[in-house]
């Protein structure tokens, strides 16, 4: 009855418009769904990053309490090649009072724009003196 | 006569039109009810391996973060908390990691025993202890397949050296 009010009022044919009101429905339903599913896509990397933040505020927590800074870039660089996983590239900088130290792993380990990155810090003594230790992870984009 | 005409035209146009509808409709209707199914599968699967996250998170905190209660303790059994640090993070007591993974490869009475210390339900585990070079114990069930793991890491100091457990979680 709707359809066949609008028909003569517009002068526009009853199968027309009942294409297009299906048409708006489907697009509509579709919509619905690919909204909700790139929802879905998305969530699982608030784990990912969660759980990397963690490792990264863990590793220098044990940073701090063995003695490795006190040692060779070789030694720490060791440390973040058994500690990290393979896809996990890190940039290990310390602040010292007059200098600063930057380990990366691979030690051609770039940050690019689009790479998303957690950084945890920690303050840490190195010799009886303070310093700031900044560690950055993130996972290698394939 | 054209009366007549007129009104077998218009109800042939209305039998179209019902005929497009009702086919718009079914369709829009499977195809609905297919995404709906594959929507509710995804939902599912991610609500499992958020769960699975946590409990391998949760699991990997209780050994690498607490002490376990009694503080102090040597055998597994009598534990009221599993806990493999000797009282600060992260920093692992030696002689509590070689007698809980012999706890646990004893017998699948233990491993089970240890699957309630360390809270992971209806689910297996599998742990992994390395020190600064190489796998040096691994305990629990290998998953049988990749997916439906959640695999949680930290890094560890042990003795002298450093290391890290992995734990994997998986249905």
């Amino acid at each position: 009855m709707i359809l066949e009010k609008l028909s003569s009022q517009y002068g526009l044919s009853a199968q027309v418009l009942t294409l297009e009101a299906a048409l708006a429905l489907g697009i509509a339903i579709l919509t619905i769904l690919a909204t909700t599913q790139s929802m879905l896509v998305v969530s699982p990397k608030g784990w990912v990053d969660a759980n990397l933040y963690k490792v990264a505020s863990d590793m220098l927590l044990v940073l701090d309490k063995s003695k490795i800074l006190e040692g060779s870039a070789e030694d720490i660089l060791d440390f973040l090649n058994g500690t990290l996983n393979n896809n996990t590239y890190a940039i290990l900088r310390i602040y010292l009072p007059n200098s600063t130290i930057a380990i990366r792993k691979p030690q051609n380990a770039t940050i690019l724009v689009t790479s998303k990155f957690v950084v945890a810090k920690r303050m840490i003594y190195i010799n009886n003196s303070l310093a700031i230790a900044e560690l950055k992870l993130w996972i290698k984009e394939i | 006569m054209r009366m007549v005409l007129s009104k077998s035209r218009n109800s042939q146009i209305y039998a179209l039109d019902a005929l497009v509808a009702f086919t718009l409709f079914a369709s829009i209707l499977v195809l609905s009810s297919l995404s709906w199914h594959k929507l509710n599968n995804m939902i599912y699967q991610n609500e499992q391996q958020n769960e699975l996250n946590y409990i391998a998170l949760h699991a990997l905190n209780i050994l690498v973060k607490s002490a376990g209660i009694p503080v102090n303790w040597t055998n597994v059994s009598e534990v009221k908390m599993i806990g493999l640090s000797n009282g600060s993070a992260n920093v692992i007591d030696p002689q509590k990691v070689t007698t809980f993974l012999d706890f646990v490869n004893e017998s699948d009475f233990n491993y089970k025993f240890a699957k309630k210390l360390l809270c992971v339900g209806k689910y297996e585990f599998m742990l992994q202890v390395y020190n600064s070079t190489q796998l040096i114990a691994a305990v629990g069930k290998k998953p049988s397949r990749i997916s439906d793991v959640a695999v949680a890491y930290a890094p560890i100091v042990m003795g002298n050296d450093t290391g890290k457990i992995v734990i994997a979680v998986w249905a």
